[in-house]
C-alpha cells in the first residue's frame, strides 16, 4: 500500500508541494516560538561584576499574588530598577559564621568626560570596596581617596586618562572634577558597563550586598543562613522584597536589562504562540483536506477495484504522516535559522544585551513536529472518510457532480463559533499593549474558522447575489455563475484561507499603524515648545540656568521613567515627572487641573484612568520603579497619554528613579536665544543638545516605528504563511479542474472564453474573500483600536489599502490563472481521457 | 422463480437474483432502474444482458456484483447472500470472488500493467501463482507491456489488462460492462475471444452487458431488459436473430 500511495502522489506534484510547504513552514514557525521561549527562560545574563561573589542580596523583583485560597499564584516580575536594602543588614550578614566578607555596593549612572571636550562615556559609579566582588585589581596607581576616582581600563583608554589626569563626572548634583588615582581591570571579561570607583558613592544607599563565603561552606547552606536574616513578606503581600540570589541568577541582579530581555523573549511567543499554533493547525488541516478531496476519483477507483474503506483511509493517512515527518525535518531547521536571525536583530537594536544566546533543545522541535503529524493525520483521516465510504458505482460516474455539501450540524457549529469570535472581539477591547496583538490574532483565527464552517452557504449566497450581474456578461458569465453556485462547498477552504489572509493583514498591521499615528498626532498636537533639550541627562541647576537666559519665556523639565500599577498586577505605565509651567505643552486635560499637581498627587491619562477605575479625587496605588509602594491622589485626567506619558507626577517624585537627572527640557523662547542656550548647556550639562521642535518630533516618530518592530516581525511572518496557504489552495483548486475544462473545450468553448469565465469566477471569489475578510478585520480592528487609543477610528494609510486589496487580487489571480493557463495547453481529448 | 432455481439444483448458480428492485431518489423525481428482476446465471456459462438505454442493464450488473445495494430483493453469489454483508465484507468478497471489467477508467493510472493486474490480490493480501499469472498475461497478449503505464496503451490494450486483472484472481464470476463499447472491431474481437476462451477452457462464468448484437453472439444465452424487467431470455441465437429481438423490444 505504501508504494501505491507513493506512486499516486507522484502524479500530483502540486498537491504534494502545497502540503509540504504548509507543513514545513508551520513547523518552522512553531519551533521558532518554542526555541525563543526556552532561550528566554534559560537566560540569566552573566555575572561579571559579581563573579567572585558566592551570593547576592538585592531587591530585584516584584512579587505579585494573584487569586485567593486554592487559586493563589505567586509570580515574580523583574523590577525596572533595583530597590534599596536596609543598611542595618550589612553588619548582620557580615557577622554570620559562614561569611568571609560582605560588601555593600551601589550603582550610580554618570557621564565621564575628559577635562576639556564633550565626548562622554556613560559609566556607573561604584564604591571602591565593591571591587573585590569581580574582582577588579589595580593595574596602576592606588585606591581612591576623597576627590579621586579609579577608572576601569577601558574607560581610561577611551578618555586617554592615566593616574594623575583629571576627569569630570556628570552626576545629578552637577559636574565634578576628580583626579584619577589608579586604573583597575578584571582578569576575565569586564562587565558590560564601564565602571568608575570612588571612595564614597554619591548616594548613601545600599543596592546590593555581595557575600563571599568562607572556604568549605556550601552555597546552599550559606544562602539559607542569609535568607533567615531577611524580612519575609506575609502570604498575600504584593511588593518588592529582598531576596538571596545565587549562581546564574546573579546575572539578573547585575544587569536589570536582563530581566527586560527575558520578558521580551518570553512574552513574544507566549502572546503569539497559542494563535500561531491555531493558525498553523487551520492551514495544515485545510491544505491536507483539500489535497485528499482532489483525489476522490482515484480513491473511488481503488474502492471499485477492491480496496476496503479502511485500506483506503490507511493509505491516505500514512501518506499524510510520511509527508508530515519529512516536512518537519526541514521545517525545524528553518525555525532554528529564524530564531538566530531574530536574536541577532534583538541585539543589534539594543532590545537585549549582547550575551543573550539562543538555547536549542529537543523539546520545541519535538512538540512542533508531533503537533504537525497529529494534525495532518487527523485532517487526512477526516477528509478520507467521505471518499472511502462512497459506493464504488459513484466512482464510475463520469462527471464529478458535487453533492449538496454541508449539513445542518456544520451550519450550527459555524454559527456557534461565529458567536464566540464576536464575543472575543468585544472582550479584546480591554486588552492592553503587548497582549493586544496576540488577542487580535486569536479573534481573526476564530472568525476565519467560523467562515470556513459556513462557507458553503456564504458562497451560494454570493453566487446568487452576483448571478444577475454575471449573467449579463454573456455566455462566459452564465458559465461562471453556474460554476460558482455548483462549487460552493468545494471552495470553502479556499474562501476561508483568503478571509484569514485578508483579516489578519487588515487588522494586525493596522493596529500598529493606528497606534503609531495616534501617538504621533497627540505629541504633535500637544507640544508647544520652540526648542527641546535632549541628551544623556540634565543635572540639578540646569533648568534654573536655562531660565536665566534672556529671551526665554518658559522652561519645563521632564523626567521620564515608568510606574508599576498595583491593581493591575505590576503593569508598567510610561510616567513623566514635570517641573515648571505647562505653557510648553498641552496634555489635553479633560477634568481637574495640572496646577494642583504637588507632592502626593498624580495626573492620569484617560485610558489609564478607565483601566484602574480612577477619577479626579480617587486614589491611585502604584509602585515606583524600584518597588517602593505609594498611594497618590488623582488631581487631573488628560487625553494625550499616548503622545506623552500615561502617568504624570511632579518631577521631584520621579527624579530619584532617573538617577536624579532630568531627561528632557521643553523651552519656549525666541529663536534668537538659541546660541545663548547652547552656551549655557555646554557649561552646566555637557553632552546635551538643543533641537527645534520639528527635528525632535522627527526623532520621536522614528523611535515609534522601531518600537513596533518585534510585533511587526511576528505578524509579518504569520501573514506570509497565511498568504502562502491561500495561494496553495487556489492553485490546487485550479489544478483540479482539468477534466471540467477539457469537457468545456470539447463542447466548443474557446481558450479566450474559458479564461474570461475563470476571471469572472475569480473576481467573485476574491470579492467574497475581500468583503468577508474586511468585515473580519474591521470586527477585530475597531474594538482594539478603541481600547488602545481611545478613539474607534483606525488609521489606515493609503499604502495599507493598496497593499491589502492589491496584494490579494494580484496573488489570487496569479495563483489561479497560471495553473489554468498551463491546463489549457494540454489537448482536451487527452486531458479528458486519462486522469483527473 | 423458484422453478428456475430448482431447475439448476444439482449445481448452484454462480449468481442469482430474486425480486430485485432498485430505485434512485425520492418522491416525484424518483427513478426506478430495476422493477422486480428474477435471474439465475449458471456456472460455466457466458450470458449477454442487452436492452435499450435506460433499461437498467448496468444497474443489474452493479447489484449482481455487489457494487450497489438493491432497494429490495435478494442477490446471491453462490450461497452467500450479498444483502447481509457490510460494505467492508462486500469489498473483500468482491476482490477475490468477483472480477469486474468496466467500460472505461479501469486501471489505476499511476501503476504499470503488472501492478494493475496484481492489485486486487495485493489488496486482499494474497499471492498469485506465478505460472497462472504468466499464463493469463500471455493469453491477453501483453507479455511485452508489463512495465508500461495505462497512458502508454491503446484502449483495446487497456481493456485486455482489465480482463487479465479479472482473470488473475480466478473469481467465481466475471462481470463485464460494455467491454467492447470503445473498441474497434478487431480489438473487440480479441477481447471477446478472450472471454469465450475463459468460459470454454477454464469453466469461468461470464456475464456481459452489451448493446452490440455481434458481441452478444459470442454468448450462450441472451437476456433482454426493458424498463427494469426481463422481457426475453433465450439460448444463443445467431446475430440476425439477436438483432430482431432487439428491434422488438419496446423502446420506452
Amino acid at each position: 500500500m505504501v508504494t501505491l500511495a507513493w506512486r499516486m502522489l507522484r502524479q500530483r506534484p502540486t498537491s504534494v508541494i502545497a502540503t509540504f510547504v504548509a507543513l514545513c513552514l508551520g513547523v518552522g514557525i512553531v519551533t521558532a516560538c518554542g526555541v525563543l521561549l526556552e532561550s528566554g527562560i534559560r537566560y540569566h545574563g552573566t555575572a561579571q561584576r559579581y563573579a567572585a561573589s558566592t551570593l547576592l542580596v538585592a531587591v530585584d523583583d516584584l512579587r505579585i499574588v494573584n487569586g485567593h485560597g486554592e487559586n493563589r499564584e505567586v509570580d515574580h516580575y523583574g523590577l525596572p530598577s533595583r530597590g534599596h536594602l536596609d543598611a542595618v543588614l550589612l553588619p548582620q550578614v557580615a557577622a554570620l559564621p559562614g561569611v568571609r566578607a560582605a560588601v555593600a555596593d551601589s550603582a550610580t549612572p554618570a557621564q565621564v568626560l575628559p577635562a576639556i571636550g564633550t565626548s562622554a562615556v556613560a559609566a556607573q559609579v561604584h564604591p571602591w570596596a565593591s571591587a573585590v566582588l569581580a574582582p577588579f585589581t589595580l593595574r596602576a596607581g592606588v585606591a581612591p581617596g576623597a576627590g579621586q576616582a579609579v577608572l576601569d581600563a577601558r574607560t581610561a583608554a577611551r578618555l586617554g586618562a592615566r593616574p594623575g589626569s583629571v576627569v569630570r563626572l556628570l552626576l545629578a548634583g552637577g559636574v565634578r572634577a576628580v583626579t584619577v588615582s589608579g586604573i583597575a581591570a578584571t582578569v576575565g571579561a569586564p562587565p558590560a558597563d564601564p565602571t568608575v570607583f570612588v571612595a564614597t558613592p554619591p548616594s548613601g544607599r545600599v543596592d546590593v550586598i555581595g557575600v563571599i563565603g568562607a572556604s568549605g561552606v556550601s552555597t546552599a547552606a550559606l544562602a539559607h543562613e542569609v535568607d533567615a536574616l531577611l524580612p519575609h513578606p506575609s502570604r498575600d503581600a504584593d511588593g518588592a522584597f529582598p531576596r538571596v540570589y545565587t549562581g546564574a541568577a546573579r546575572g539578573m541582579v547585575e544587569t536589570p536589562e536582563v530581566a527586560q530581555a527575558r520578558e521580551l523573549a518570553v512574552a513574544l511567543p507566549s502572546v503569539f504562540g497559542g494563535c500561531t499554533l491555531f493558525i498553523a493547525a487551520l492551514v495544515i488541516a485545510g491544505t491536507v483536506g483539500l489535497s485528499v478531496q482532489q483525489r476522490h476519483r482515484d480513491i473511488a477507483l481503488l474502492r471499485a477495484i477492491g480496496a476496503t474503506p479502511r485500506q483506503v483511509r490507511r493509505m491516505v493517512v500514512r501518506e499524510a504522516a510520511v509527508l508530515a515527518v519529512l516536512a518537519s525535518a526541514s521545517g525545524v531547521w528553518a525555525g532554528f535559522a529564524g530564531v538566530w536571525w531574530l536574536r541577532d536583530q534583538f541585539v543589534h537594536r539594543g532590545m537585549t544585551p549582547a550575551d543573550f544566546t539562543v538555547r536549542v533543545s529537543w523539546l520545541p522541535p519535538l512538540v512542533a513536529a508531533t503537533g504537525a503529524l497529529v494534525i495532518a493525520v487527523v485532517a487526512a483521516w477526516v477528509a478520507s472518510l467521505r471518499g472511502s465510504r462512497i459506493r464504488p458505482t459513484e466512482a464510475l460516474v463520469e462527471s464529478s457532480v458535487e453533492r449538496r455539501s454541508g449539513g445542518w450540524l456544520r451550519l450550527l457549529l459555524g454559527l456557534i463559533v461565529l458567536g464566540g469570535g464576536v464575543a472575543l472581539a468585544i472582550v479584546a477591547q480591554q486588552s492592553r499593549g503587548d497582549q493586544a496583538a496576540g488577542v487580535a490574532v486569536g479573534v481573526v483565527a476564530t472568525l476565519a474558522t467560523a467562515v470556513w464552517l459556513i462557507a458553503p452557504w456564504l458562497n451560494r449566497c454570493a453566487a446568487a447575489l452576483a448571478g444577475a450581474g454575471l449573467r449579463a456578461l454573456g455566455v462566459t458569465g452564465r458559465l461562471a455563475a453556474a460554476n460558482a453556485a455548483a462549487s460552493a462547498g468545494r471552495l470553502a477552504p479556499v474562501v476561508s484561507s483568503l478571509v484569514l489572509a485578508v483579516g489578519l493583514g487588515g487588522s494586525m498591521w493596522f493596529v500598529q499603524t493606528s497606534i503609531a499615528h495616534r501617538t504621533a498626532e497627540q505629541s504633535h498636537a500637544g507640544l508647544r515648545a520652540d526648542f527641546v533639550v535632549t541628551g544623556p541627562g540634565l543635572p540639578a541647576g540646569s533648568l534654573a540656568a536655562l531660565r536665566d537666559v534672556p529671551g526665554v519665556h518658559a522652561v519645563t523639565g521632564v523626567v521620564q521613567s515608568v510606574m508599576l500599577g498595583r491593581s493591575e498586577g505590576g503593569t508598567q505605565y510610561t510616567a513623566q515627572g514635570i517641573d515648571g509651567s505647562g505653557a510648553t505643552f498641552d496634555l489635553g486635560v479633560t477634568s481637574g487641573s495640572l496646577a494642583d499637581l504637588g507632592p502626593g498627587t498624580v495626573a492620569l491619562d484617560r485610558l489609564t484612568a478607565d483601566a484602574v477605575h480612577a477619577h479626579v479625587g480617587s486614589e491611585f496605588r502604584a509602585w515606583y520603579p524600584d518597588g517602593t509602594p505609594v498611594a497618590l491622589r488623582v488631581v487631573a485626567v488628560y487625553s494625550r497619554g499616548l503622545g506623552f506619558a500615561a502617568v504624570t507626577l511632579p518631577a521631584q517624585a520621579l527624579a530619584p528613579y532617573a538617577s536624579g537627572l532630568t531627561s528632557l527640557a521643553f523651552v519656549n523662547a525666541d529663536p534668537s536665544t538659541r546660541p545663548g542656550l547652547a552656551r549655557v548647556l555646554g557649561r552646566v550639562a555637557p553632552g546635551a543638545s538643543i533641537v527645534d521642535r520639528s527635528d525632535y518630533q522627527a526623532v520621536l516618530d522614528k523611535h515609534l516605528a522601531q518600537n513596533a518592530w518585534s510585533n511587526q516581525v511576528i505578524v509579518g511572518v504569520l501573514l506570509c504563511y497565511v498568504a502562502i496557504a491561500a495561494v496553495n489552495s487556489l492553485a490546487m483548486a485550479a489544478m483540479g479542474r482539468r477534466r471540467e475544462l477539457a469537457t468545456l473545450r470539447l463542447a466548443g468553448t474557446t481558450r479566450t472564453q474559458i479564461l474570461r469565465m475563470v476571471r469572472a469566477e475569480q473576481a467573485l471569489l476574491l470579492t467574497v474573500g475581500l468583503v468577508i475578510g474586511g468585515a473580519v478585520a474591521a470586527a477585530t480592528l475597531l474594538p482594539m483600536v478603541r481600547g488602545l487609543t481611545g478613539t474607534a477610528t483606525p488609521y489606515i494609510p493609503l499604502t495599507g489599502w493598496a497593499s491589502v486589496i492589491g496584494g490579494t487580487v494580484l496573488l489570487g489571480s496569479l495563483a489561479t490563472l497560471l495553473p489554468i493557463r498551463r491546463l489549457l495547453r494540454v489537448n482536451p481529448v487527452e486531458a479528458i481521457g486519462v486522469r483527473d | 422463480m423458484q422453478a428456475i432455481i430448482e431447475r439448476e439444483t444439482q449445481v448452484q448458480p454462480a449468481v442469482a437474483l430474486q425480486a430485485v428492485r432498485k430505485s434512485y431518489g425520492r418522491g416525484p423525481s424518483a427513478v426506478t432502474a430495476l422493477n422486480g428482476v428474477d435471474l439465475a446465471f449458471p456456472r460455466g456459462t457466458f450470458t449477454a444482458v442487452m436492452g435499450p438505454s435506460g433499461s437498467g442493464k448496468s444497474t443489474l450488473l452493479h447489484c449482481a456484483a455487489g457494487l450497489d445495494r438493491p432497494t429490495s430483493g435478494h442477490v446471491w453469489l453462490g450461497d452467500t447472500e450479498l444483502g447481509t454483508l457490510s460494505e467492508t465484507q462486500l469489498t473483500k468478497l468482491r476482490r477475490t470472488r468477483i472480477g469486474f471489467v468496466f467500460q472505461a477508467f479501469n486501471l489505476v493510472p499511476a501503476l504499470n500493467v503488472r501492478e494493475n493486474v496484481l492489485l486486487p490480490a495485493r489488496l486482499a493480501g494474497r499471492r498469485i501463482d506465478r505460472r497462472w499469472l504468466a499464463d493469463v498475461v500471455r493469453r491477453v497478449g501483453l507479455e511485452d507491456r508489463l512495465r508500461h503505464r495505462p497512458a502508454e496503451l491503446s484502449g483495446g490494450q487497456q481493456q485486455r489488462v482489465a480482463i487479465a486483472r479479472a482473470l488473475a484472481v480466478r473469481p467465481e464470476v466475471i462481470f463485464c460492462d460494455e467491454p467492447t463499447g470503445a473498441l474497434d472491431s478487431q480489438a473487440a474481437a480479441g477481447v471477446l475471444d478472450l472471454l469465450r476462451e475463459a468460459v470454454d477452457r477454464d469453466g469461468q462464468t461470464v456475464v456481459m452487458v452489451t448493446h452490440d448484437p455481434v458481441a452478444a453472439s459470442y454468448a450462450d444465452r441472451v437476456v433482454c431488459l426493458a424498463d427494469g424487467v426481463v422481457v426475453h431470455d433465450v439460448p444463443a441465437p445467431g446475430v440476425t436473430a439477436i438483432a430482431e429481438l432487439l428491434a422488438e423490444v419496446p423502446k420506452w
